[in-house]
């Protein structure tokens, strides 16, 4: 796969800047976003810090409404209307790309940060061919090739994408292919400026079970073969073990547990991660209902106070709702937003 | 279950024919072939298969959303496949659907109480008898009905999953067809809505049809399983033997395909496996 991916050219994947380090590729600090709706003011993401290492997998878990993509979308410069940052940096490459101008962003976006979305087929212009839109991307991302150079570059990204006749997929029109199909085409899309960080929101929340394992496969080879950091971005925590090295779980814009992915899912210490893990149905032991967590997730205003996760925490009490509990160590490997973690230096 | 079938189908199929026009080559693309299947009232029929394997066709045409090309529709004892007008309209109000995008499938410019009072009307059933229907269907359904003022881009995906489960449930049907109605919620929001659905399922005694792609589901939720591939039934047993012994080799593949908490899949041994793809692809 390397030597398609460098063989016709781009940077190369060999290059000085892939080399192995322990620095990592993007340190997010105090990230906060705000909603202003005309309901009032929220707070979409609050004091959100977190750094990935190069060629890691971090997944960031949460439910609809946590700002799993928010915070991720903020990586892009993009946070959506009507969130508005609030604070926050996000150190790239020794630059702040939260702060600096959109034209230089415009630069990285796409290229050194790429992005797939939950939703492959709306990412793709209905109306222009495969071909023709991997070749706009590769014109952007890679202005020195040539016009045949750029067309054999898209075969060969629609092949290491495994498809089988690449040439008759160029040609093709999104609604000819199916779902997975259409991800395997952002992906291809997506590796054009063989990218730093790939940011991959749900990437197959819409695809089929067989066509899940396909994609998360790729991205697997993907960064095995080229050190791409990757944040897998879903609500699915089987998902996110099955791939990530490390687990980000958000609650109300708020990171609850982050900790090494077999620590946390052997034993997590936070209310909701444990709620969470046991409302996933275990088809090893069969069971009549199966545990939920009960009520929805309410949006905060910007002025809250006390544990996000109060009113759903079957543990809550008086302090959990007026004192926001830290961000603190729990276990070798955790840290958790609890307070009942600093009673017993955490629970069994 | 010794029950008889609600819901029975004989050598089912569709074959859908698109093209033909203005000179055009005509194609015809078999999307269910030589189904048959058997639901026991109250009991629940578990569907997999990927995209295309035709599973929500099988579902449509149930109930008579897609009109089958072959075989034979039975419904409550009595040969469906060809009724029409009046007849239909009348057992329609039996059989209802819950879709996959709840959001999607509500009419975003009425309230919620108008969604779900909306099969009630056609059925002539307004005024003070509807309100207080849709009152006990929304408090079935786990909501509260002063949110019945509220619109579907108000509430959470889980709440619109709940809404449109209560306008299913408007005209008391027997059979339920539910096409991936989880698949679009958040993990602890799908726990909700499979807890509810057994609840009403047990309550009213309703017959389902569940189509999913999500094999941990079909374990949950059903008796029964068909496997789907092609159009075609290439497995069937209930939901425990097909987990734990499966007999053909898609659904193996298909099993192998659900992601575990307890370790992540090999993922050295699946990409040699895409690997395998690619050298051929050339």
């Amino acid at each position: 796969m390397r030597d398609r991916l460098g063989g016709t050219g781009v940077r190369s994947a060999g290059g000085s800047e892939r080399a192995v380090s322990t620095d990592p590729v993007v340190t997010v600090s105090g990230l906060t976003v705000d909603f202003e709706t005309e309901r009032g003011t929220y707070r979409a993401v609050n004091d959100v810090s977190f750094t990935i290492g190069r060629g890691e997998i971090v997944g960031l878990v949460g439910e609809s409404g946590s700002g799993k993509s928010v915070s991720a979308l903020a990586l892009l410069g993009l946070v959506p209307k009507p969130g508005r940052l609030i604070a926050g940096q996000a150190l790239f490459d020794g630059r702040d790309i939260l702060a600096i101008p959109p034209r230089e962003m415009q630069a990285l976006r796409g290229r050194r940060i790429a992005y797939i979305s939950q939703t492959p087929r709306a990412a793709l212009n209905p109306s222009y061919r495969i071909g023709d839109q991997l070749d706009i991307t590769l014109r952007a991302c890679a202005p020195e090739l040539t016009g045949t150079a750029r067309s054999a570059r898209a075969l060969d990204l629609l092949s290491l994408l495994g498809f089988h006749e690449p040439a008759r997929v160029a040609a093709s029109f999104p609604h000819q292919l199916s779902g997975g199909m259409c991800q395997r085409v952002c992906i291809a899309m997506a590796l054009a400026g063989s990218p730093d960080l790939l940011i991959a929101d749900e990437p197959t929340t819409a695809l089929d079970v067989a066509v899940q394992m396909q994609i998360l496969a790729y991205l697997y080879r993907l960064r095995r073969e080229t050190g791409v950091s990757i944040l897998l971005v879903s609500h699915d925590l089987a998902l996110v073990r099955s791939l990530a090295d490390r687990v980000i779980v958000l609650y109300g814009g708020e990171i609850q547990e982050v900790g090494s992915v077999d620590a946390i899912l052997a034993k997590p210490f936070h209310p909701y991660s444990q709620a969470l893990l046991a409302s996933v149905p275990d088809p090893s032991r069969r069971t009549d209902r199966l545990a939920y967590i009960e009520g929805y997730p309410a949006p905060v205003p910007p002025d809250a106070t006390g544990c996000r996760f109060a009113g759903r925490c079957a543990m809550a009490v008086d302090r959990c709702r007026t004192e926001r509990p830290n961000l603190r160590p729990a276990g070798a490997d955790t840290r958790v937003r609890c307070h009942f973690t600093d009673v017993e230096g955490g629970r069994a | 279950m010794t029950a008889a079938p609600l819901v029975e189908t004989r050598g089912l199929g569709k074959t859908f024919t698109s093209g033909g026009w203005w000179g055009g080559a005509r194609e015809e693309k078999v999307a269910v072939e030589g189904v048959d299947i058997a639901i026991p009232a109250g009991g629940t029929l578990g569907c997999v298969g990927e995209s295309g394997s035709g599973k929500s066709t099988l579902g449509r045409m149930l109930i008579r959303l897609i009109e089958p090309t072959a075989g034979s529709i039975h419904f409550d004892g009595r040969d469906i496949t060809a009724i029409g007008g009046e007849d239909l309209r009348a057992t329609r109000r039996h059989m209802q659907m819950v879709f996959q995008d709840p959001l999607l499938s509500l009419n975003p410019r009425r309230t919620i109480g108008a969604n779900i009072a909306r099969p009630l009307a056609n059925f002539g059933i307004r005024g003070q008898e509807s309100r207080d229907r849709v009152e006990r269907l929304m408090r079935l359904c786990g909501l509260d009905p002063s949110q019945a003022t509220r619109y579907p881009n108000e509430i959470s995906g889980g709440q619109c999953q709940r809404v449109a489960i209560a306008r299913a449930l408007a005209l008391e049907p027997k059979f339920l067809f539910l096409d991936e109605p989880v698949s679009a919620l958040d993990v602890s929001v799908q726990a909700q809505i499979l807890n509810l659905l057994l609840d009403i399922q047990a309550e009213l005694g309703l017959t389902y049809l569940f189509v999913t792609h999500d094999l941990k589901l079909i374990e949950f939720m059903a008796d029964e399983v068909v496997v789907m591939r092609h159009g075609r039934v290439v497995e069937r047993g209930t939901a425990e033997a097909v987990w734990n012994d499966p007999q053909h080799p898609y659904t193996r593949n298909l099993l192998d395909g659900v992601l575990r908490l307890d370790a992540p899949p090999d993922w050295d041994a699946l990409t040699r496996r895409l690997e395998g793809v690619d050298t051929g692809a050339a």
